[in-house]
């Protein structure tokens, strides 16, 4: 016998397959008893007879019983279900029967009873409500649109009376709102307050229903604060959101994000989606239905196109005035929604409206995030150094990406039904074909990486075979979509293999101009994304000139999508270093932009201005700034909407443009006790403090600044679902206190920015520059002098990211004073770890990104000092650079030259009257060897005091230094 | 002997949960799936083929209701398969020893180490605070660490929850930290598993 297969010739202790059997076989695995419940119908809880089950979910069970004393009647029972019974199971169990009992209205489901088994687990009674679902109800009873808002002002009614009490019910959706008929009447009962909380009194004193919120609500019907997921910070208009969708379904027959869509997705898309995606006009969603609007508008007893015509104007506004993300912006009450329901059937003036001027804009913005972004950042957001608006870094850091969301949101503008269908129909063929005929491996890990790409492999061969070959469209969706997966595979190759066969399919004459320019861009993206991973050669000029051309016409009718395409593009060339393009195709949108939406206007002329920034065409981008910065004057107001442009407002400022035009950190101060006094926004306030304090410091007022941003940093430990917002807030406490010599406290608070911050490296990559870059240069320095061998690695990292600070978006640009900053206060003890590497390990010694920042700084010295000799350039600004480049050693005589001319100008200008700018000019004179003078100049730095007694303390030491090093000459 | 009974059947039969089939399969395709395995020569001091083989066979018992093939070939190419992903998966976790990502440092954000594992687990992106309060899931969690087999239980238990070195437990076992690391993932894939998905979480309303 072959001992290979003799099971008996091998030591079950020994052998690895005998091991594995033994624990899987011999009861190793234990099966876990899920829990059910084990109340049948005919069985008794307390005086109620169990008749039927009638619903069932996650902890409970609901069943039909009968009451015979005092009163017979049939009853609803919830019971928790065995084995569910934990203490928080049964706390939120009790939090709806007290939800229940507090409230008396005729569209309520009443409690009548409560109690619990022998065994302790608790039960209620309540009302029998034998109804279908308001959404059922409406479409079988075929209820006119005028009908279906009559019973949706009931549950209004319902939730306010709710409200009243003080429950929130978290979970509104058609199946929670029943509807019964009593006397011929239909009577809507809002059931299930399961997830009910309480907004001013505590429901039970058991637990604290936040600890449920992972489970709580259903997603279509969720609002954007519920999809947080905090609990933290829910009220009654998260359920005005849900009655929005509610009334979107009622009147459109389906709700604003697609089920499917949003139980396919991911967990974190599903987030996403709910805060991110805003509704279609109800209108303009039954006008995109097809044919299946013929069956919708049959139920309801009216023509096609008199449903549109009703919903579209009042109807559209009241729905979407509900369904804001904003909560702020949504209807107050219940009772304000109902009775804007009922303004309109009177046909009155109702208080939803088409949105404002402001509010198109921020809309416009908002929408526009990866174009806007990708100028504003780089030209005002970013110039503040180190600091700056956390929306504006998010933005920048951001704006490919979100770029790239948009694409692939990018509405289909095909609009034959008959085709659709026949085109989806082949899709889905060819997809369940992919998906059933091939890969046995696809179920050998429940679907991982490699096996999806196998699939997705497979379904390419397929196409390669001839699938789909007589459908170009069909084939050139399925190619996008592969394009786009392999994408997300990280496998860039294969992506533009698929997105250059789908532009070809379209490329027949089966695409629109949109589709063709859809394709284009995410192929030009690719081939000049420099760390995209791409290994093929790929010339887009032929395909982008192809897709821009087919544009043309549909520019020149001022179609907007093609004008807000066309900005896009703008976007990504002037993201890929491609300039001149960049200004060309905005040059265009310029042009464009007027007759299409005056309003706009600003916008464009801001991309622009940024553009002629990169392309050091300064005259004309300062006069572009304040033609902008002008008219957004005339019209600003410090509301919400007001924002964006208070935001960009202050990219204007650090420009320093803006001085001439009055927007100085006074009126900063100013519009700041505006927002104060609106009480509103808090999170906003605090990110403007934060840049108002950030303005201080650039002013040179250092302590006051620090001083004020621990306050910030005291504001913002409230906002506990935004600790980013705090971790930069932090890290940005840190860098104040280390440049004013408070390095203890320094250190406390980049070790906690840092904690917070590293979470988020992928989605903020900004704060991980600076937050956490600037703390493991801290952890260096403090290591370095007791275990330099320990200090290693914080130094490699510190490295690592301050080399991608410096050469992922700066690059280019004129202004990398913030970075220099950073670079200046570390860089000498960084060199000192450096060499004291070569006692540690060689490779280590010789690494290359250690190599790489010290290259890049040097590298950089020119281009810092030509940007610091711009006179638009604030003399704080060219100092904080100069002293930088003083800190870079060795620096080439002309460079030295340069630096002591610079310093001797601010200095100047400044009148002899700034410390920090005397302190520069002491160090140039130093290193140019004139000692005396930098004796003198510190001297006169440390006279003027007003600085925090750690940095009086280091101006005196560098001082003394001075001084030693006079003697020894 | 049963080497001659034809493939098919007994390839069904080990689908259908005869263990001794099984046995068999994997005693003639093991060492060539063994022979297959190439470790970098840098991580052969921390990962041997037969650790690989070890998580291999046990996930070979606890999937086999998984397999599609009918075929020697089938059967070798998806156990080879179960094989590269332990040991792709060993070497990231060895990868990320060396010189941990910062990132997966941070995973945890305060909250019990049960509450960390879950965040792990839901979903990468989550944040820990995210999932922290969720002590619902938790207990779900510990109900569903019971259900593993007791190599994998042991791992989660002494390195999840009692966040104890890997090194220290693998000297402790008389394994490789490859094989603790290995053993590590493939029980976080079965607990991704038996808690059904972030998603799952997501719709468990009462």
């Amino acid at each position: 016998m072959n001992p290979a297969t003799d099971p008996d010739s091998f030591a079950p202790d020994s052998d690895p397959i005998r091991k594995a059997r033994a624990e899987v076989e011999g009861g190793e695995v234990a099966r876990a008893d899920v829990s059910s419940s084990i109340e049948q119908p005919g069985d008794a809880i307390g005086r109620y007879k169990l008749l039927q089950l009638i619903g069932e979910g996650g902890f409970g069970t609901v069943y039909m019983a009968e009451q015979k004393e005092p009163v017979r009647r049939r009853v609803a029972l919830k019971i928790v279900k065995l084995g569910m019974d934990t203490r928080q199971v049964i706390a939120r169990f009790e939090a709806e029967r007290q939800a229940l009992a507090m409230m008396d209205h005729p569209n309520i489901a009443k409690v009548f009873d409560a109690g619990a088994t022998e065994t302790g687990r608790p039960y209620f009674v309540m009302e029998l409500v034998k109804g279908i679902p308001i959404t059922e109800f409406c479409d079988e009873s075929h209820l006119s649109t005028k009908d279906r808002l009559e019973l949706f002002v009931k549950v209004c009614r319902a939730v306010q009376h709710a409200h009243q009490k003080g429950i929130i019910h978290r979970d509104l959706k058609p199946s929670n709102v029943m509807v019964t008929m009593h006397d011929a009447e239909p009577v809507p009962k809002v059931i299930d307050f399961g997830i009910a909380k309480a907004t001013n009194q505590d429901l039970t004193d058991k637990t604290l229903f936040t600890e449920f919120r992972q489970f709580i609500g259903t997603p279509e019907y969720m609002s954007p604060e519920q999809a947080d997921l905090s609990g933290l910070d829910i009220d009654t208009r998260s359920d005005i959101y849900s009655l929005g969708v509610l009334l979107y379904e009622l009147l459109t027959g389906t709700t604003p994000v697609d089920g499917v869509r949003l139980r396919s997705a991911a967990f974190e898309e599903i987030k996403r989606i709910i805060r991110e995606e805003e509704a279609l006009r109800p209108s303009t969603k039954l006008s995109t239905l097809g044919e299946s609007i013929g069956s919708l508008s049959r139920a309801r007893g009216e023509e096609p196109a008199a449903l549109v015509r009703a919903l579209r104007g009042d109807l559209d506004w009241i729905v979407l005035k509900a369904l804001e993300k904003d909560r702020v912006r949504r209807y107050e009450t219940a009772k304000e929604f109902a009775a804007d329901i009922e303004r309109h059937a009177r046909h009155e003036p109702v208080l939803a409206s088409p949105p404002s001027r402001v509010y198109l804009l921020r809309k416009f913005l908002r929408r526009n995030r990866g174009s806007v972004a990708a100028a504003s950042a780089l030209v005002g957001v970013l110039l503040l150094g180190i600091a700056g608006t956390s929306s504006g870094y998010l933005r920048a850091t951001e704006a490919l990406r979100v770029a790239e969301d948009q694409r692939s949101a990018a509405r289909r503008s095909e609009q034959d039904a008959l085709a659709e269908a026949l085109k989806q129909e082949a899709l889905a063929s060819f997809f369940r074909e992919t998906l059933f005929s091939t890969s046995p491996l696809f179920g050998a890990r429940g679907g991982t990486e490699s096996t999806v790409t196998d699939l997705l492999r497979d379904a390419s061969r397929r196409l390669e075979a001839g699938a789909l070959a007589d459908q170009p469209r069909s084939r050139a969706t399925v190619h996008r979509a592969l394009g786009d997966a392999f994408l997300h595979r990280e496998l860039p190759d294969e992506a533009v293999a698929h997105f250059s066969l789908a532009f070809e399919a379209l490329g027949e004459g089966a695409g629109d101009p949109l589709t063709l320019s859809h394709i284009a861009w995410e192929l030009d993206r690719l081939a000049h994304d420099k760390e995209g991973g791409l290994t093929v050669e790929l010339d887009t000029d032929l395909l982008r000139t192809a897709a821009l051309g087919s544009l043309e016409p549909l520019l020149v009718a001022g179609e907007r999508e093609a004008v807000e395409e066309l900005f896009r593009w703008s976007a990504m060339l002037f993201n890929s270093g491609r300039l001149a393009e960049a200004d060309r195709a905005l040059s265009r949108v310029q042009e464009l932009i007027p007759a299409l939406d005056r309003r706009l206007v600003p916008i464009v002329e801001y991309a622009r201005a940024g553009v002629l920034m990169r392309m050091d065409r300064i005259g004309e981008a300062s006069a572009l700034y304040e033609r902008i910065a002008k008219s957004m004057q005339q019209g600003f107001e410090p509301d919400d909407d007001a924002f964006d442009f208070f935001e960009i407002a202050l990219g204007f400022w650090v420009h320093g443009s803006l001085k001439a035009v009055g927007f100085t950190v006074p009126v900063m101060e100013d519009v700041l006790e505006r927002f104060r006094r609106r009480g509103t926004g808090t999170l906003m306030q605090a990110d403007l403090e934060s840049n108002v304090v950030w303005a201080f410091w650039r002013e040179g007022r250092r302590a006051e600044a620090a001083a004020r941003q621990r306050e910030v940093v005291d504001t913002a430990r409230g906002f506990q679902r935004n600790k980013v917002f705090l971790g930069k807030q932090l890290a940005l406490l840190g860098f104040m206190l280390h440049g004013t010599a408070r390095h203890d406290e320094a250190f406390e608070a980049f070790e906690e920015a840092k904690r917070l911050l590293e979470n988020h490296r992928g989605e903020a990559y900004f704060f991980s520059c600076e937050g956490v870059t600037l703390w493991h240069g801290m952890q260096a320095l403090e290591l370095f002098d007791h275990d330099p061998e320990a200090a290693v690695e914080p130094a490699l990292e510190f490295l690592d990211n301050l080399g991608q600070c410096l050469s992922w978006e700066l690059e280019g640009t004129p202004y990398p004073a913030g970075y220099l900053e950073s670079l200046a206060q570390f860089m000498p003890t960084m060199e000192r770890i450096l060499s004291a590497w070569e006692g540690l390990d060689p490779t280590v010694r010789r690494h290359p990104t250690a190599l790489r920042v010290q290259g890049l700084a040097r590298e950089w010295i020119p281009r810092i000092l030509v940007a610091a000799g711009d006179p638009s350039v604030s003399h704080q600004k060219v100092n904080g650079m100069v002293w930088g480049v003083l800190h870079l050693d060795p620096l080439a005589d002309e460079h030295l030259a340069l630096v002591l001319e610079l310093s001797i100008k601010v200095d100047e200008a400044t009148e002899h009257g700034d410390s920090s700018c005397l302190e520069t000019l002491a160090r140039a004179r130093f290193l140019s060897g004139d000692v005396h003078a930098a004796l003198a100049c510190q001297q006169a730095a440390i006279d003027i005091g007003g600085v925090s007694s750690g940095a009086a303390a280091e101006m005196k030491t560098r001082l003394e230094s001075y001084k030693a090093s006079a003697g020894r000459r | 002997m049963a080497s001659t009974e034809s493939e098919e059947p007994r390839i069904e039969r080990a689908i259908d949960g005869d263990g001794e089939a099984l046995e068999e399969l994997l005693r003639e395709c093991g060492p060539r799936v063994v022979a297959g395995i190439s470790i970098d020569p840098r991580w052969r001091p921390s990962l041997e083929p037969e650790d690989v083989m070890q998580v291999t066979y046990l996930e070979a018992y606890l999937r086999i209701f998984t397999l599609q093939a009918r075929t020697m070939a089938g059967f070798r190419g998806w156990l080879a398969r179960i094989a590269e992903n332990n040991l792709r998966d060993a070497v990231r976790a060895l990868q990320r020893d060396k010189r941990p990502e910062a990132h997966g440092r941070a995973v945890r954000a305060g909250g019990t180490s049960a509450e960390t594992l879950m965040a792990t687990l839901v979903d990468g992106e989550a944040t820990a605070g995210s999932i922290a309060a969720g002590r619902e899931a938790v207990s779900r969690l510990r109900a569903a660490i019971a259900r593993l087999p007791a190599s994998y239980r042991r791992v989660v238990d002494e390195l999840d929850l009692a966040e104890r070195p890997v090194a220290e437990l693998a000297a402790e076992l008389g394994k490789s930290p490859g094989a603790v690391h290995m053993l590590r993932s493939r029980a976080h894939d079965r607990l991704k598993e038996l808690l059904g998905g972030a998603t799952r979480f997501f719709y468990d309303s009462p």
